[in-house]
């Protein structure tokens, strides 16, 4: 399962987790299973306005499946949830510490993963 | 941490003036983070004095242009541009008028031979300051350059980012004047505009329209009456449309012409006049929090 | 002649200045005079000259509209938009219409063509008379980013190209957009200001942009005028621009302000003050000024 957690710095595992997702300045894609991660730049930190939006169609695109990050606005929300990613809400701590509180369950859950699609047109 | 935008609609009621006094009584019991969002017109920085700790670049003017080598002239880029920016000359000659450009690039994807480049200019900086009452961000945009809504919002964003990762209290912005793309992007995702009016029929009629800008992006308002005693009648409408409208009332502030004269000292009116400002200003920012 | 009057700083003066020197003017003037307010977020002249808005048209924007049943989530759409306004997301294409600025860019590079456009309305024109003056205003939509097609549709509607008659164009406060706008093609710009640090540090913004852009004639009047007058002559004197007229702080008159009077109904005497504005506004055009 890939993983998309919003990163304030660059430090590998010990990277400070961000609590911004639109404008963050990196991003982790961690595997949960092997713990192999990459770590990007957001393209959306120099969006001019919609950086909440270009960075869920990012994190999307990059075939993530949750995010871990702070708050989320209305309409990266939406992208989010079109995209049927879950979200989750950390309470700061570095990546590492960040995906074992997801793994053990107690993050705040902002959007639940997997929803059923609805049949009928897309 | 929560987001209090101070708006007015209409220019010159005071929005600086009551953001900067709210600050100074704010600021002894709460970790602020201010932001002044009037890009075009920075006034915060002349009564809090900020000492800038790092000038950033603002790069958001794309424009595009036309290579004059690879161009055949075939008026495509003419005829897709919703903005005139595109002109020819007697010569048959296309060029890009970059006073107009909005860098869209629809010019630049329907080129059918990939005449048109994009380039970035920079239209403006913004600032990370510190300041008496807390760590400030603040812009301003080249005269004459587009694209303000665009750094109101990076300012915005960045004192939001800031603040969020330094766990502050309370995120105070200075708003634009108006209603347009400054103030919309003002207005993203904040807890509560205070509007700050006159009792003229110009402070509110533009009240009115603040109030359901604020309305339409589901924004919680409060009002505060500058000048209240200048015109009992306006203000007793106001005060009763703000009722109506599920406005909170945060404070009337008296005429007072000291406010004008006093502006010189280049402090916020709760150090330069405290025997009349400091009780307001305390009221008022309770009436805020309450109300958030 | 066009005369844009503009100021940096919100709530200087400039609708009042340009109010009661159109409605002045407009007794004595040869030829037509206009006041066309180009304050598109927030109009407000209206308010104190009550024109008889007898002539109105839209303004309108073309908006996609996104038909899903063509749609194959290529994200062709969302790579060409500039403005985030598009996303792709489980098969189908999300639009957020507040970031949309119209361009039309994403209707042109849909493969597929499942983009269509329709006509939204940005703005709404109005024009009519007060007395012996023409009036004309454009007013934005709520919830619409952009006043710059607005005040543009706004010109183009009302002050031809080559003019005999003379146009007061209130601008908005700021020194952006829609203040390049309106003062585009303007033969005069005239800044209202006020004697405070607030009044001076904006008046050098619009001054600034103006030297930068367009290079007009210009003059300043000062609003609230009193004792800090000093803070704005200087800076006058240094940049070679006459202060062509002073309105004193005066809570009378701003009462009257505060009632949608104009000032020259409770001070007559004002009268020929704007009057002598006027002519010193014209004088500086003859003699090209900068």
């Amino acid at each position: 399962m890939k993983i998309a957690i919003s990163l304030e710095e660059d430090k590998g595992l010990d990277s400070p987790a961000s609590s911004v997702f639109g404008r963050c300045p990196f991003f982790m894609l961690i595997d949960a299973d092997s713990k192999k991660y990459e770590i990007h730049e957001n393209p959306a930190r120099q969006a001019t306005g919609g950086a909440g939006i270009q960075a869920a169609q990012w994190v999307l695109d990059q075939g993530a499946e949750i995010v871990i990050s702070g708050n989320l606005g209305p309409k990266a929300f939406s992208v989010l949830s079109a995209g049927q990613i879950g979200a989750y809400q950390h309470t700061g701590g570095i990546a590492e510490a960040v995906l074992q509180a997801f793994q053990d369950d107690v993050l705040t859950c902002l959007l639940a993963p997997n929803v059923d699609a609805h049949s009928g047109t897309a | 941490m929560k987001e209090i935008l101070i708006i007015s609609g209409k220019g010159g009621t005071g929005k600086t003036t009551v953001t900067a006094s709210l600050a100074d009584i704010a600021a002894p019991a709460h970790q602020l983070v201010l932001a002044d969002a009037d890009v075009d017109a920075a006034n915060l920085e002349i009564l809090l004095a900020p000492e800038i700790q790092k000038v950033s670049p603002f790069m958001a003017g794309k424009v595009a242009v036309i290579d004059q080598d690879a161009c055949i002239a075939c008026g495509r880029c003419e005829e897709v541009c919703r903005f005139d920016a595109v002109r020819r000359d007697a010569k048959n000659t296309y060029t890009i008028d970059s006073a107009y450009c909005e860098g869209c690039l629809s010019c630049v994807h329907q080129c059918p031979v990939d005449a048109i480049d994009v380039d970035l200019h920079q239209s403006g900086e913004w600032y990370r300051s510190t300041s008496p009452y807390g760590t400030m961000f603040h812009a301003n945009l080249y005269p004459g350059e587009e694209n303000s809504g665009k750094l109101v919002t990076q300012v915005k964003e960045d004192a939001r980012a800031f603040g969020t990762q330094a766990q502050a209290d309370f995120l105070l912005i200075d708003g634009p004047p108006g209603i347009g793309c400054p103030v919309t992007a003002a207005l993203n995702g904040v807890d509560i505009a205070v509007i700050v009016s006159e009792p003229t029929v110009t402070g509110f009629h533009d009240m009115r329209r603040a109030r359901e800008t604020a309305d339409f992006f589901q924004i919680a308002t409060s009002l505060v009456i500058n000048k209240s005693d200048l015109n009992k009648d306006i203000r007793e409408e106001m005060l009763r449309y703000a009722e109506t409208n599920g406005m909170a009332l945060a404070g009337l502030i008296p005429y007072d012409e000291e406010i004008l004269h006093t502006q010189v000292l280049r402090q916020p009116l709760t150090r330069s006049l405290p025997d009349a400002y400091q009780p307001v200003f305390s009221s008022m920012w309770l009436d805020i929090l309450a109300t958030l | 002649m066009v005369i844009t009057i503009a100021s940096g700083k919100g709530g200087t003066g400039k609708t009042t200045v340009a109010a009661n020197l159109a409605h002045t003017v407009a007794h004595k003037n040869a030829g037509t005079t206009w006041l066309v307010d180009c304050d598109v977020e927030a109009p407000n002249a209206a308010l104190f000259l009550n024109p008889d808005l007898v002539e109105k048209k839209t303004v309108e924007r073309q908006l996609p509209v996104i038909h899903q049943d063509k749609c194959t989530a290529c994200g062709e759409c969302v790579r060409a938009c500039e403005y985030n306004a598009l996303a792709v997301a489980g098969g189908k294409v999300l639009f957020f219409k507040e970031l949309c600025h119209a361009c039309g860019s994403c209707a042109l590079v849909c493969p597929q063509g499942a983009i269509t456009e329709k006509a939204e309305q940005v703005g709404m024109l109005e024009q009519g008379s007060s007395g012996d003056l023409r009036f004309a205003q454009g007013t934005l939509e709520v919830g619409f980013s952009s006043p710059t097609p607005v005040i543009r549709a706004l010109k183009k509607w009302v002050v031809p190209e080559k003019n005999t008659n003379t146009f007061i164009l209130d601008a908005s406060p700021g020194a952006s957009c829609p203040v390049v706008e309106t003062l585009r093609g303007s033969d005069f710009a005239l800044f209202v200001t006020e004697p405070t640090p607030f009044g001076l540090h904006d008046l050098k913004v619009v001054v600034e942009l103006n030297k930068k852009e367009f290079k007009l004639p210009a003059g300043i009047v000062i609003n609230k005028s009193g004792k800090n007058d000093r803070l704005i002559e200087d800076f006058a004197a240094e940049q070679e621009l006459p202060v062509l007229m002073r309105v004193p702080l005066s809570r009378h008159l701003a009462e009257a302000y505060s009632s949608g009077i104009l000032l020259v109904d409770v001070e007559p005497a004002l009268k020929e003050e704007f009057l002598g504005l006027f002519a010193g506004i014209q004088d500086c055009i003859n003699k090209g000024t900068v």
